[in-house]
């Protein structure tokens, strides 16, 4: 799993203290709130309002955070205007719901809302339709990543989608609050239910895992190493923003904002839909792949080109223009190549992977080339 | 045998007893009093089993086939003869021992070969041969289809080949009688009593490999002071440790003798609740994980041999207390302070607990409640993980690793391996793959006490088997010689060996509840 777990919260009993998270502590104030039993629900929930915030700070803040997917299963009785927020996680990552005003304050839709790194806050969907029969727990679930795009889904079914959500921004994340003040002062006692909250986050390189596991280990407190990794670390950032950019144009130009209210066309144009189950496909092959020693290559690079055929396709200028820059970079000086040759030395796990990354590589020039 | 005769005569010195003040029949009550409903997945193919269905079912099932279609089931190993890689296959199961490396060509690269320990010999007196240790291995052959072969349920309830809700599959086990049956088994753990066994074998020397250690959580008591910390030989801590738990156990603690270990502070926390808790733990067998079945994302885990389960906790001095009364029901009403269940590794962190009210008040409606009536303790298995969850549906699967802490200076190494650029395109794929998700429901096979699945189509009654750990009876005594060789085994279940799937020997997870249990206290 790439994207790391930061915060779950189920409320399993009576003890606000029963969460799952990576290291921190609550506030004093958030480690008084008590979570009680929502009868019809049989279940325990948390209250909060704009008065009473759970407020969770992480011992180790993250950094460079490109993608983060938060969930909540909540009860949202509050129907005035103001937007409420439900969860914050880190300076620059919101998500609220705005509930429709409406004449006589009879009730409506609520939408989610989201506000990323101070940009406007966009509106995703609605979560929640007063005038329809609806559940009173829904289940919210909004990803984010820094190619752009941003989904909501209520219970499992998708109901937002936008393409251009803080393109290329990577954030911090230093705490999670569920709840918070409204925007405008709210009517005294609003509230709302939270049956369950979790957090999840994707570092620009927490991707990388898979790659690494089972290579050799090479000395760690080599100082030469230390200068190769410092070049190459900032290397792989600038590429993969690029790569990032790239894949950004591409949903720019093959999805559209999307509502369950319209266009009636849906968000994603074929070649979209086609490009993702080709990137799904690839992902599932690169496992085998990288899993079984003997496991071929051919459906990995087959899913690839289909992938890389449809990217190119849409961004021919582009996709070449990122091929031939990269087909001139350096990566690795000769004096670390060989630094790490020697400390390597002779494994077939490292073997394998570069004839894969070989013929990976192969493929890309091929497809850049119009092939 | 020569390491079980080993076991037995260690824990025969040392007057073996983790459940004290219960004997072995009030550990078998209570075990049964607490047996939790367990609610499977319906899609589930692999059902609890007992560790000697690991050889049994196996040899059954190949017995059970003509000659001519026994080939494809044959398992097989390289073996070394005089320095040479022969390859030869074997009957199912095998136990295996690493045999030094071998060439199969004279330019040949070297190549690990295995010992068959039960080669023309019975599989179930391998165990606990001299040379079996935690390289050994248990397997009746590494893939989903073998295990499915002996193991696989092969038809639902309603007698299709489709699982569905309510129509899960039928457990492949039978019992004498020829109905399905799973198994459970409990064990209960003074914590106290167990690190002092355990730091006990820690000072003997050349004590055997086995799968029923394993409680190392001496570590959590001791903290230095200084740094760099102040060297000692782990013989000071260890002897500092048993004096104290002596001097606990005399009536008349004397934190003094903690000084000396001079330059360590030591976690009087960590002591206060080893002595407070004893655990009653559920452990359930399982012949495959087939985890991958059920996701769509990549890396997951798929392997031969699974070996789960979940916990209650309990106050010691309030079964003392129940059992030192001249109510012998008074036993009845204690109540556990917690329920802790496993999830996948340790490291992720996603082991549940759920703490209760202690001490339990019997509802006004009920007086005479009992709390396991009226608790109604219900643990779900997650469909091929065997995760054990508190609540049926969907659950995210919470890894709290530090992925990129884990990549380190691996990052140099792959780009020495191939240009950034595709590590950049296949690190852009991989962030597509956000979720990974168990399936827990209340629509597969039931299990658990009679009560709670009498009259239910879905329900499958529970072998439970109480491992004896009690002065008056336990395993280590020669009636239970057996089990065990079985219990104790320190090998792996199994013959999965992949970068990202990998077989895992039996081991208890009571220190794993044991600090999930600290974090939430």
């Amino acid at each position: 799993m790439m994207w790391r777990s930061v915060f779950l919260h189920e409320f399993p009993d009576g003890r606000i203290r029963s969460l799952q998270a990576l290291a921190g502590k609550a506030t004093p104030a958030s480690l008084a709130m008590t979570p009680e039993v929502d009868a019809e629900l049989g279940r325990y929930v948390l209250a909060v309002s704009g008065d009473q915030v759970f407020d969770y700070g992480l011992d180790r803040p993250l950094q460079a955070i490109v993608g983060l997917s938060v969930r909540a299963r909540l009860h949202f009785p509050y129907r005035r205007s103001s937007r409420v927020p439900v969860v914050r996680v880190g300076p620059a990552f919101e998500l609220a719901l705005q509930p429709e005003p409406m004449p006589n304050d009879a009730p409506s839709r609520a939408t989610a809302v989201l506000r990323v790194a101070g940009a406007n806050p966009v509106g995703l969907g609605t979560v929640v339709d007063y005038r329809r029969p609806h559940a009173r727990y829904v289940d919210l679930r909004v990803d984010w990543h820094s190619s752009g795009q941003a989904r909501l889904l209520v219970d499992g079914r998708l109901a937002g989608y936008q393409h251009s959500v803080a393109v290329g921004l990577s954030l911090g994340v230093d705490r999670i609050v569920l709840g918070g003040r409204p925007e405008f002062a709210g009517p005294p006692g609003a509230r709302f239910m939270l049956s369950r909250v979790m957090v999840r986050a994707l570092s620009e390189r927490d991707s990388l895992g898979p790659l690494v596991k089972g290579l050799p280990d090479i000395p760690a407190d080599d100082p030469r190493l230390a200068r190769c990794r410092k070049r190459v670390q900032a290397e792989l950032g600038t590429t993969l923003m690029q790569l990032r950019q790239l894949m950004a144009r591409f949903h720019a130009s093959t999805s559209q904002p999307w509502t369950s209210q319209g266009p009636g066309d849906g968000p994603f144009q074929a070649v979209a839909r086609e490009a993702h189950e080709a990137a799904l496909k690839a992902g599932l092959a690169l496992g085998r792949t990288l899993s079984d020693p003997e496991y071929p290559f051919d459906e990995l690079l087959a899913a690839l080109r289909d992938f890389l055929v449809l990217v190119r396709g849409v961004l021919p200028v582009e996709f070449k223009a990122l091929a031939d820059a990269q087909s001139a970079s350096q990566g690795l000086s000769q004096d670390c190549r060989e630094l790490l040759e020697r400390a390597i030395g002779a494994d077939p796990g490292f073997e394998r992977l570069s004839k894969l990354m070989r013929a990976i590589h192969e493929l890309i020039m091929d497809v850049a080339g119009g092939h | 045998m020569a390491n079980i005769a080993q076991l037995q005569a260690f824990a025969a010195q040392n007057a073996f007893d983790m459940t004290a003040p219960m004997d072995h029949e009030q550990v078998v009550s209570f075990a049964n009093l607490w047996l939790p409903a367990i609610r499977f997945y319906e899609q589930e193919r692999f059902h609890p089993i007992l560790f000697r269905d690991l050889i049994e079912m196996v040899e059954a099932g190949f017995a059970e086939l003509p000659e001519a279609a026994r080939a494809q089931w044959r398992v097989g190993r390289r073996t070394n003869v005089a320095g040479v890689g022969v390859s030869r296959t074997f009957d199912p199961p095998v136990v295996c021992v690493p045999d030094g490396l071998v060439t199969t060509s004279p330019s040949g690269p070297l190549l690990p070969a295995h010992q068959v320990l039960n080669d023309g010999s019975a599989a179930a007196d391998a165990l606990g041969h001299a040379e079996v240790g935690a390289s050994a291995s248990l397997s009746h052959g590494p893939s989903f289809e073998r295990s499915n072969r002996f193991f696989g349920a092969v038809e639902t309830l309603a007698g299709g080949n489709e699982a569905a809700p309510a129509d899960p599959f039928v457990p492949r086990a039978q019992d004498a009688g020829g109905a399905p049956r799973i198994n459970v088994h409990a064990s209960w753990k003074n914590l106290l009593d167990l690190l002092e066994f355990e730091l006990k074998v820690d000072a003997a020397p050349s004590y055997p490999p086995s799968a029923l250690r394993g409680f190392d959580v001496a570590g959590l008591l001791w903290t230095p002071v200084t740094q760099p910390p102040q060297a000692h030989p782990a013989a000071t801590f260890r002897n500092a440790l048993l004096a104290l738990i002596a001097s606990h156990k005399e009536g008349n603690l004397d934190e003094s003798l903690v000084n000396a270990v001079p330059g360590w502070r030591f976690n009087w926390k960590v002591w206060r609740e080893l002595t407070r808790f004893a655990f009653l733990e559920f452990s359930l067998l399982y012949a495959y994980n087939d985890f991958d079945r059920y996701q769509t994302t990549p890396f997951e885990n798929e392997h031969e041999g699974d070996d789960e389960g979940f916990c209650l906790v309990f106050e010691r001095a309030q079964i003392e207390l129940a059992l030192a009364s001249a109510d012998p029901q008074l036993i009845t009403k204690v109540a556990p302070h917690s329920i802790i269940t496993s999830v996948h590794e340790e490291w992720q962190d996603a082991d549940q607990l759920r703490r209760f009210d202690v001490p339990w008040v019997p509802p006004a409606s009920n007086p005479d409640a009992i709390p396991s009536d009226a608790m109604a303790l219900t643990v779900y298995v997650a469909g091929g993980s065997h995760a054990t969850y508190l609540t049926p549906g969907q659950h995210d699967l919470v890894d709290f690793g530090d992925t990129w802490g884990m990549v380190g200076d691996g990052l140099l190494v792959v780009v020495l391996a191939g240009p950034i650029l595709v590590i950049a395109l296949l690190v852009s794929i991989l962030d597509h793959f956000i979720d990974t998700e168990d399936f827990t429901s209340d629509d597969g096979i039931h299990t658990g006490p009679d009560t709670r699945i009498e009259g239910d189509p879905q329900g499958v009654p529970c072998a439970l088997s109480v491992v004896p750990l009690s002065g008056d009876r336990h395993i280590y005594q020669p009636e239970f010689t057996r089990l065990l060789s079985e219990l104790s085994f320190p090998g792996k279940l199994g013959g999965t060996s992949g970068l990202f799937s990998k077989s895992s020997a039996m081991s208890p997870k009571t220190a794993r509840y044991f600090r999930k249990l600290l974090r939430a206290l």
